[in-house]
């Protein structure tokens, strides 16, 4: 997944924005750098499942995530899809062993602070303006004020969000605004890894192909490790070629979409294929 | 807060205890009798002395003396004997008189007159059904009783009187005491229970049957009073021994009930008979305007306070219930069971606790303005989309701060909604205190009742009800206030 970031996408990690984000950079060096191979994975997950009272909703799941590569999670509504990723995002408890840079995660406070996390319509408070939202938890960590506005300017570049939306309350905002708000606002504290939920479900087609091309491009820019939960083959071949597909909270098959297609691991492969294609 | 602490001065600001407090009941007599108190007090001591006019019941005056808040209070020999000491069957004059001195009470000679009950029939029937005495009433066994709620349930009350005498009759309605008169009057019942210096006795010519197996007790008028109150005051209290008899009584009440003459001049008149000395009553009525203003302070106070305290209260609860589920099912039962006790019962209930006046009324308002908020808090918190909450936890933002930065704000418009229902029931209720000596707007009421007086009523119940629309309003605006700008977008549009 490495070899991915082809040269031009390097080149535009030479912009003034991308010095901010050495760690994340000097990681993927780290991983592009020629004889090392697989960088250590950023989480490792092993045995973990969830279950509420009787309802078993994730069966146990070995999965790595690598640095600097987007992993997409697919399948039917509940196919435990979304459950995994809230596992990441350390927002339920799982049974089974979570590491996140190695080692065995006992404090999740500790590593939210370095995910960015993206629901459906931004998850952004109501009651907040765009610009609150996004600065909320830099103000909550007591960072520099001026330091906190340039940055949000900077996202806002990136995102084609201009001032007057930044200063809108998310009820002024169309769906698109909000969803890239809320992209700003996991960027904010330059995270290790972004989860991103159905990030363009809720769009009109039009607006949905648009923002995914930026958020591709956003995405290459600061190479930074995401997780994206689709239900949508189309828009999980568009992100990556490293494909998890899941079923009634099982993973059926780990792979890329013609993987999926030349060697089904299950009926079910080809049945969800089929499906996606003739829609 | 600044309105709350000067409101907290005020409240504190009430003058301390070297006073001489003198309390009546709520009904007429009792108010003149305390008048006539107050004047001689004043007139025999050099010691500053009050009336906290129409104070409460009984129980409420008996006390809040045994407390200590009141110093005398004027009482029937016959009611200390049998209602408040019931439970004590006192067998004499002596034995009364010891079981009050061992609660640090006394009372004085007799003040001349004894108001005993009697059973009254309009002179037509009596005399067309040959009725003399009470024992006659057996041969009557259809005949329609109208006796007062109280009297029920006496030691010496109906039943007693039914055992006593053998009596037949099935048919008895409770009243309360001045509508009996008008029912007797318009034949709805045959017979009530009155008491002999009731000014509606002469006004009607009734006939007062003869107690001819001498069932009921004697209910001497005297005054009660503490030990430690000073002796001078004692003397003064001593001088008004014969002061009245039955007439004069009967014919003071009827002026002061029918006559509409101020009971602090008529008890200035038989001051100055007994003394020798002219005495005038000094305490003036304020004009309306003052009055009301006074009252409007006393009952913003009585509402303010329990309010602020319920809120400091409330919250945190509220919060704490939203957090833990099983907790919180707990605390909004047990606000929930607070809020059913009867309001009356929880003011009585208070006293012996609290005592009279402002304290145990703040701490009644206090219990009924915690449901409001603490369900409000809650709900308001719980109702909050699980999709923001996993958004502020996935920020990384800290329990607290999610309270603070996302939580709060998003329920404060039904916090504030809870805080208003609050408040209006608190301004209601508030007019209860009146009853246990609280002042606010419900003493104008209070006062009016026993007169049937509609204009005092009135004074009453419209600043009241201006009140509670004024709060109403307030808080109207303090929800648009504190309802983000966010989230009021968003009503609009959907």
């Amino acid at each position: 997944m490495v070899e991915r970031l082809s040269a031009p996408s390097e080149t535009r990690c030479e912009c003034k924005l991308s010095r901010r984000f050495g760690r994340s950079l000097a990681r993927l060096r780290v991983a592009q750098t020629p004889g090392i191979g697989f960088a250590p994975p950023v989480f490792s997950l092993n045995n973990v499942s969830v279950r509420y009272g009787e309802t078993v909703a994730l069966r146990p799941v070995s999965l790595d995530v690598r640095p600097g590569a987007t992993l997409v999670l697919i399948g039917p509504s509940g196919s435990g899809k979304t459950t995994l990723l809230r596992v990441l995002a350390g927002l339920v408890a799982p049974e089974g062993e979570v590491r996140f840079d190695g080692e065995v995660v006992t404090d999740w406070r500790g590593v939210r602070r370095r995910l960015g996390y993206v629901v459906q319509d931004g998850g952004l408070f109501p009651h907040l303006t765009a610009r609150e939202n996004v600065a909320l938890m830099s103000h909550e960590l007591g960072r520099d004020r001026a330091e906190t506005e340039a940055r949000i300017e900077e996202l806002a570049d990136l995102t084609h969000l201009n001032r007057a939306q930044l200063d809108r309350y998310p009820a002024e905002l169309s769906g698109g605004q909000k969803q890239r708000v809320g992209i700003v606002r996991a960027l904010m504290l330059e995270p290790d890894v972004l989860l991103l939920d159905e990030p363009l479900s809720a769009l009109d087609p039009i607006i949905r192909a648009e923002l995914a091309k930026e958020l591709k491009t956003i995405i290459e820019t600061l190479g930074t490790t995401v997780v994206l939960v689709t239900h949508s083959l189309s828009e999980a071949q568009f992100f990556s070629d490293r494909l998890v597909l899941m079923r009634g909270g099982s993973v059926v098959q780990e792979g890329s979409y013609e993987e999926f297609e030349r060697a089904p691991a299950d009926p079910f492969v080809t049945q969800f294929i089929e499906a996606e294609t003739l829609l | 807060m600044r309105i709350f602490l000067c409101l907290l001065a005020m409240l504190f600001a009430t003058p301390a205890a070297a006073e001489i407090t003198v309390a009546s009941k709520v009904f007429t007599e009792n108010v003149i009798l305390g008048e006539m108190a107050r004047l001689a007090i004043a007139q025999g001591t050099d010691e500053p002395v009050r009336h906290r006019q129409e104070l409460g019941g009984t129980r409420v005056v008996f006390d809040a003396a045994i407390a200590g808040e009141v110093d005398v209070y004027p009482a029937y020999t016959g009611t200390l004997r049998y209602q408040t000491l019931a439970s004590e069957r006192i067998e004499s004059h002596g034995d009364l008189v010891a079981a009050l001195a061992s609660r640090g009470l006394r009372i004085t000679e007799p003040i001349g007159f004894s108001n005993n009950y009697a059973i009254a029939m309009m002179p037509e029937r009596a005399a067309e059904l040959g009725v003399r005495t009470v024992s006659d009433l057996k041969d009557h066994p259809d005949l329609i009783w109208g006796v007062e709620n109280e009297f029920l349930d006496r030691a010496d009350g109906w039943r007693a009187l039914k055992a006593a005498y053998g009596l037949p009759h099935g048919n008895v309605r409770g009243l309360l005491h001045d509508l009996g008169y008008r029912a007797l009057a318009s034949g709805e019942t045959d017979l009530i229970d009155a008491y002999t210096t009731d000014p509606q006795i002469a006004q009607h010519d009734l006939v007062l049957l003869e107690d001819d197996l001498e069932h009921f007790p004697t209910y001497d008028a005297v005054y009660l009073y503490r030990d430690d109150l000073p002796s001078a005051a004692v003397s003064a209290l001593e001088g008004l021994a014969g002061a009245l008899d039955e007439a004069a009584m009967q014919e003071i009440n009827g002026r002061a009930q029918f006559g509409g003459e101020d009971e602090g001049v008529l008890a200035a008149e038989v001051v100055s008979r007994v003394t020798g000395t002219a005495v005038e009553d000094d305490s003036a009525e304020a004009g309306l305007a003052a009055r009301i203003w006074a009252r409007t302070l006393e009952h913003l106070a009585l509402v303010g306070i329990a309010l602020g305290a319920a809120i400091l209260i409330a919250l945190p609860v509220g919060i704490l219930a939203a957090r833990l589920p099983r907790f919180g099912n707990l605390i909004l039962g047990a606000v929930g069971i607070l809020q059913t006790i009867p309001s009356l019962a929880l003011f009585v209930i208070l006293i012996p606790l609290l005592g009279i006046g402002f304290v145990p009324t703040i701490a009644a308002l206090f219990v009924y303005s915690l449901l409001p908020i603490v369900r409000n808090v809650h709900s308001g918190l719980t109702n909050i989309p699980a999709a923001l909450l996993d958004s502020a936890d996935a920020l990384g933002l800290s329990r607290r701060a999610r309270l603070r930065r996302v939580e709060l704000p998003l329920a404060a418009p039904t916090i504030m909604a809870g805080i208003k229902t609050a408040a209006v029931i608190a301004v209601g209720l508030a007019t209860l205190g009146a009853i246990i000596g609280a002042g606010g707007y419900g003493q104008p009421i209070l006062t009016g009742i026993r007169l049937a007086s509609t204009p005092l009523i009135l004074e009453g119940a419209i600043p009241a009800a201006a009140l509670a629309l004024v709060i109403q309003g307030l808080f109207d605006a303090a929800e648009r206030w504190v309802t983000p700008r966010g989230l009021r977008l968003k009503q609009a549009r959907s």
